[in-house]
Formats: C-alpha cells, sequence, structure tokens
C-alpha cells in the first residue's frame, strides 16, 4: 500500500505542478495592463516606470515564471505588490477556510451517509424519490442565493450583526463585547477549535478500529458523538477557551450551515446507489439467512461496503465543493483565502492571486491523498495487496 | 468461366444489401432509443426533470413571440425599459405580472429574455464535454503507456482547477463574452477534468473485454474499432456528463454575472446581482419579487438536467435498471 500511497504522492504533485503553471500564465495574461496601472492618477509616467522597475513586473513573463518557481520550491511564497509577505498574509486565513471546509464536509459526510444508508434500505416509494429530489435541489441550488437565505433565517435567531451582501469590501465579521480585549485573536481560537475537533475525532476513530480488532465490536455512532462532544468541550472549559470558542461558532455556523447544504446531497445520492447495489449481492443473502439482525446486516455488512463508491467519488467532486465554497466565502463576506483570491485579482497583486492558488491546490491534493488513504484502507483488494500490510491497515 | 470469384463472394449486388442493412440499422437504433426511453422514463425523478427542461423550453420559445404581441410596449424591453406610470420598484400586479426592479425593468420580461442564453450555453458545453472526455477517455484506454499516462496527468491537472473560479476570472478579463463562448470554455475545463477520469475508467472496462481483442486479430484499425466497438458503449456515460456539465456551465455563468462581470447578454445571475445591489444600496429592503423568480429559474434549471442525470445513470449502468 505504501507503493500505492507514494504513486498517488507523486502524481498528486505532478498535478499540482501542471495547475500552477498554467494558472500562473492565465492569471498573468488576464490583467490587460500591469500593477502600476491602477496608480495611474497618482504617478507620473516616469515614477510608474520606476515602480514596475522596482517591483521587477518590467521583465519577460517567461524570467518572471522561473523566478516566482524557484523560490516556491525553496518554500519561499514572495512578497505582495504591496510589500507584505504573502505567506504571512495566507497564514491568517487559513483557519477561516479550514473551519468551514473541515467541519462543514465532516457533517456534511455523515448527514449524506445516514441519509443514503437509511433511504436505500427503505428501497424505492415516495420517500425515497422526495429525499432524492430535494437533496439534488439543494446540491443545485444557485449558492449565493442558498446563502443569503441561510444568513436571513439564521441572522436574527443568533442575534448576529453582519456585514451587508453585495459590493466588494471584506473586513471584519467578529463584532462585540468578547472582542473588545480579547484574551486571543479570533484566528488563534479558530485554530484551536479546529486542532480539538479535528484531533479528537482522529482519536475517536483509531480507538474504534482498535476495539473492532480486539473484541469485533464497535462503538454505536450515539456514543462516538457523545464522546467527542464531552472531550471537546471538556478541553474548552478547562483551557478558558470556551466563551470565544463558541462566539467563533456562532458566527461561523452560517457558512458552516450553508456549505452543508450544499454539499450533503452528492454523498447521499451515491450512498444510496451504491447501498442499494450492495444489497442485491450474495453475501447480504448470506447473512440473513444466518438469521442476523437487520440492523447489523444494514450497518455492519451492507454499508461499509457501499462506502467504497463514495470516497472515490468524492475524489472527483472535490473541486466543485471547494468551488462552492469559494463562492460562499464571498457572498458572506466570511474573510477566508477566496475573499483575499478576488480581491488580489481586482488589484492585479498577481503573487498573492499565486499563493492563494497554491494553497487552493495543495489543500486539493492533500485532501485527495487522504481520501485515496482511507480507500485503500477500506478496500481489502488494496489492503490486502501484500501481507505484511496487514497490520499496517 | 474466367470470373475467379465465386457467386457468394460477388461484391456486385451489395448496394442493395447494403441499403438494406442501413435502413434496419437506423430502425434497430430507433428501437434501441424507444427502449431507453422507457427505462428512463419509470423513474419519477427523470420525469420531473423532463417536464421542467419542456417548460424552460416553452420560456424560450414564447419569449419572442410574446415580445412581438402582448409585452410589445417599449417599457418591457428587458435592457431599456421603463415604465413611466408606475413608481419602481413595483410589487407584482396586472401591468406587470412579476413586478418591477429597482430600475424598472419589468421582471418577467427578464426572466424570459434569460432563458435563451441558459440554454445556449449548456448546449454548448455540454457537447464540448462529451467531445473531449469521449476522446480523451477513450485514447488514453485504449492506447495505454505513454499516452495514457500524459492524458491522466493533464486530466489530473484539470481536476484541480475549480472550473467556475476559472470562468469568473476568465469573465473579468473579457467582459463581452457570448454564452456560446462561455460554455466552450466550460466544457474544456469540466471535459478535460472529471470527466476524461471517469470516462477513462469506463472505457478500460470496454477495452479489456474479449471482442475488442477479436476486432484486433480480425485486423480492424485503431480507428476503426473505437469508432465502432468502443464508442457505443461510451454513449450513456457520454450522455451523463453531458447533463452534469449543463448545471455546472450555467451555474458558473450564474457566478461571472454574479460578481458583476459580462453585461454582454441578460441572465439570472446579472437579476440577482443587481437585486443585491441596489437594494442594499438604495436601503429599501430585499426586493423578494426580483430576487426570487431568477434565483428559482437558475436553481430550476440547474437541477431539471441533474434530475434527467440520475435515469441517465440508469441506463450507463445496467445493473440498477430494474429498480
Amino acid at each position: 500500500m505504501l507503493h500505492y500511497l507514494l504513486r498517488r504522492a507523486v502524481s498528486g504533485l505532478i498535478a499540482l505542478f501542471l495547475f500552477l503553471t498554467l494558472m500562473f500564465f492565465v492569471s498573468e495574461s488576464v490583467a490587460p495592463t500591469d500593477f502600476t496601472t491602477q496608480f495611474s492618477l497618482l504617478m507620473t509616467e516616469e515614477q510608474r516606470a520606476a515602480l514596475a522597475r522596482d517591483l521587477g513586473i518590467d521583465r519577460p513573463l517567461w524570467q518572471r515564471y522561473f523566478d516566482w518557481f524557484g523560490s516556491l520550491v525553496r518554500g519561499d511564497l514572495g512578497f505582495s505588490y504591496y510589500g507584505f509577505p504573502v505567506a504571512e498574509h495566507l497564514w491568517g486565513l487559513i483557519p477561516y477556510t479550514l473551519l468551514v471546509f473541515l467541519i462543514g464536509t465532516m457533517i456534511a459526510f455523515q448527514i449524506g451517509r445516514w441519509m443514503g444508508k437509511v433511504a436505500a434500505w427503505r428501497g424505492p416509494g415516495l420517500v425515497n424519490t422526495l429525499s432524492s429530489i430535494s437533496a439534488i435541489m439543494l446540491y443545485t441550488a444557485f449558492p449565493p442565493f442558498l446563502a443569503f437565505l441561510v444568513s436571513r433565517v439564521m441572522e436574527r435567531r443568533l442575534d448576529l450583526k453582519r456585514p451587508a451582501l453585495g459590493g466588494r469590501a471584506v473586513g471584519n465579521v467578529f463584532f462585540g463585547e468578547l472582542w473588545r480585549s480579547p484574551r486571543w485573536e479570533p484566528e488563534t481560537v479558530m485554530s484551536w477549535v479546529l486542532l480539538t475537533v479535528v484531533g479528537y475525532s482522529v482519536l475517536i476513530m483509531v480507538l474504534n478500529e482498535l476495539l473492532a480488532r480486539r473484541v469485533r465490536r464497535r462503538m454505536p455512532t450515539l456514543v462516538q458523538a457523545a464522546a467527542l462532544i464531552a472531550l471537546v468541550s471538556g478541553t474548552w472549559y478547562a483551557t478558558g477557551l470556551w466563551p470565544y470558542a463558541l462566539e467563533v461558532l456562532k458566527v461561523a455556523s452560517i457558512p458552516i450551515v450553508t456549505f452543508v447544504l450544499l454539499s450533503f446531497g452528492e454523498t447521499m445520492l451515491i450512498m444510496r446507489t451504491s447501498m442499494s447495489d450492495t444489497l442485491r449481492e450474495d453475501f447480504i443473502t448470506t447473512a440473513e439467512a444466518k438469521g442476523l439482525p437487520s440492523r447489523a446486516i444494514r450497518d455492519r455488512h451492507a454499508a461499509r461496503t457501499a462506502l467504497l463508491p463514495v470516497f472515490s467519488r468524492l475524489v472527483v467532486s472535490l473541486p466543485y465543493l471547494l468551488t462552492g465554497l469559494v463562492i460562499l466565502e464571498d457572498t458572506l463576506k466570511w474573510p477566508g483565502l477566496s475573499a483575499s483570491l478576488f480581491n488580489a485579482l481586482y488589484q492585479q497583486d498577481i503573487p498573492v492571486v499565486m499563493g492563494g492558488l497554491v494553497l487552493v491546490g495543495v489543500l486539493s491534493a492533500i485532501t485527495r491523498l487522504l481520501l485515496d488513504v482511507m480507500y485503500a484502507y477500506l478496500d481489502p483488494r488494496i489492503r490486502y495487496d501484500s501481507g505484511k500490510l496487514r497490520r499496517a491497515g | 468461366m474466367n470470373n475467379p470469384i465465386p457467386e457468394a463472394f460477388d461484391i456486385s449486388q451489395a448496394p442493395s444489401t447494403r441499403e438494406e442493412k442501413r435502413g434496419s440499422r437506423s430502425s434497430a437504433v430507433w428501437h434501441q432509443f424507444k427502449r431507453d426511453w422507457r427505462v428512463l422514463m419509470t423513474n419519477p425523478v427523470t420525469i420531473l426533470g423532463v417536464v421542467l427542461i419542456a417548460i424552460f423550453g416553452l420560456m424560450a420559445i414564447s419569449y419572442p413571440l410574446l415580445r412581438a404581441t402582448v409585452l410589445g410596449a417599449a417599457f418591457y424591453d428587458p435592457i431599456t425599459g421603463f415604465d413611466f406610470a408606475v413608481l419602481h420598484p413595483s410589487p407584482p400586479g396586472p401591468g406587470h405580472l412579476l413586478g418591477t426592479d429597482s430600475l424598472g425593468h419589468d421582471v418577467l420580461s427578464m426572466l424570459l429574455a434569460a432563458t435563451q442564453p441558459a440554454f445556449l450555453i449548456g448546449l454548448a458545453a455540454s457537447l464540448t464535454t462529451a467531445v473531449i472526455s469521449t476522446l480523451m477517455g477513450v485514447t488514453a484506454a485504449y492506447f495505454g503507456g505513454f499516452v495514457d499516462n500524459f492524458l491522466v496527468h493533464i486530466a489530473d491537472a484539470f481536476l484541480l482547477l475549480p472550473a467556475p473560479i476559472f470562468m469568473v476570472i476568465v469573465g473579468m478579463r473579457f467582459q463581452d463574452l457570448g454564452p456560446v463562448q462561455l460554455g466552450l470554455i466550460y466544457g474544456v475545463i469540466a471535459g478535460a477534468g472529471s470527466a476524461t477520469i471517469v470516462m477513462r475508467s469506463q472505457a478500460l472496462l470496454v477495452v479489456a473485454r474479449p471482442f475488442i481483442e477479436a476486432a484486433r486479430i480480425a485486423g480492424g484499425s485503431s480507428w476503426h474499432i473505437i469508432r465502432v466497438h468502443v464508442l457505443p458503449h461510451m454513449l450513456p456515460l457520454a450522455a451523463l456528463y453531458m447533463m452534469l456539465s449543463v448545471t455546472g456551465a450555467v451555474v458558473s455563468d450564474g457566478f461571472i454575472s454574479f460578481f458583476g462581470f459580462s453585461r454582454n447578454y441578460l441572465n439570472w445571475g446579472t437579476m440577482i446581482y443587481s437585486s443585491f445591489v441596489y437594494s442594499s444600496s438604495l436601503g429599501t429592503g430585499t426586493e423578494w419579487h426580483v430576487l426570487l423568480p431568477p434565483s428559482l429559474a437558475l436553481s430550476l434549471f440547474a437541477a431539471a438536467f441533474y434530475f434527467v442525470s440520475r435515469g441517465l445513470h440508469q441506463l450507463a449502468d445496467p445493473r440498477l435498471r430494474t429498480r
């Protein structure tokens, strides 16, 4: 399996290289002129030429490309044309995007999996048809419109003050008493929230697998969820993060809920198709003939096998999910990666644009690799490729 | 008797038999189509999709007719119209069935005018997606080796590229692009990315089957084998991806307009954009009668093609047929 993953990683790197090369030339040529044009009212022709020379944008395109790529390989994203380092700027935005993306994907995946499982188990009928129609409607809904509806409904309920929709300005989304003289900045709080939630989920998953191997039994989903909530809130309470984390989650709930609504439908549809496929297999009949309880057949025999196509399909639809997220961030004025990406494009600040695209590319490449690992883990044909991999899982 | 060719192999009689054959072939295609159609129509979701598409088709056809007759007055023009008789924005009423927006445009007229570009962009995108993904996927699977590696890496790179974002960037630069050009761009990105990967894995299954080997041994050229033996097996999947491509293209077109670019033609995204922008800058509050129709039209148009794709999915995967 290590060999398989290594091959996937290398091909991911090649794809990333092609993607970045393509995007460099596209975003350079998208700008009709260059960065200095926006100051044409403030500066004379000579001053602008001098500025262009200082920034190095008077050099030919290929030279800039090799320069940029060379410093990227050394791990340096360079400086914005406004003078601030790109890496630092993006580092402050990552928590915003990751918070919505990771937590939203986790919730959407669980909801989609559960709904697909139940719908397939019930078989064709009115419930099945209606649920797939509504899932598709949510999945293909125009994201800004959905975001608008969600924020309309939730703002009043949560008593939130939000910047108006429309227009370009993106700024602070955290208002209120708590943020006057906070112990932590919102970004730090977000990183900790992310770290605790993701860390404890992984911990519970690993524990569950160990348990399954020892006593051939898994924790019920409800117990898992309860354990996760208890661990996470306990940690927050112990470190004094509690009020800040709640406030952050409250503000972030609008993008998260919108993202979940947009993305759970696909998981549900694939899960339903592959689950009803699996239910016709011989081993299900065998399990029924053995007299196993139907719950066990549904959850342990069918649902686990049916997950495989879901993973392989998620790999393909990942860009679509990420795009949905980007549009959402822009509509809801959530100051994540994409807001910076679009603003930088307007100002033709190419280093920032490319930095953002590097992050988008790396993010989706990493997620694809993770999905590959999960796929390899779930698929016995890959897992048992060679004998020694059994323990490594 | 100096004719060495036995009567059975004499090709002088071929034309008539070939004529017959062609006739039977086209009727076979027709039978296949009828069979597929019957399978499609067993799925209630697909029926809903077909009905929705028919409604949108009616909207697209009826617009020029309505403009020529009922909506004839100059103030119904979706771009320059302004009705001096009412205060704008006006709620739905007898003169303006869906009301008017802050700038005095008739909402119903705009809604209908935007239908035809949506169909155009969908058509362009779906055809491009089908052609590119089929070509790339089948070529990669059939020839294998270096060609396969090369094409798969290209597809992987396109897979990283989020098509709607790319479309917004392109729309920003070239603001006078028409629906067909935008559809083509979307089709290339979507077709070379995810669709190619799925088509390739399907083509790999087809190429591995014995009849391809038989055709090769019988001396068929690569082009002949691909055209006659491989492509027919790819058609249902290609149709499926055409439908998905329509959904994606129309939504990304909406994004471009939603961000305020591309004013070359009217579309639903532009209407949503203006309802957001003018309602917040004029402080009139949300104009639901301006926001709802285009949002619902865009979402339903995208959903309709997705509904149909569910039925096509059943066709492409025969294991699902009996369900």
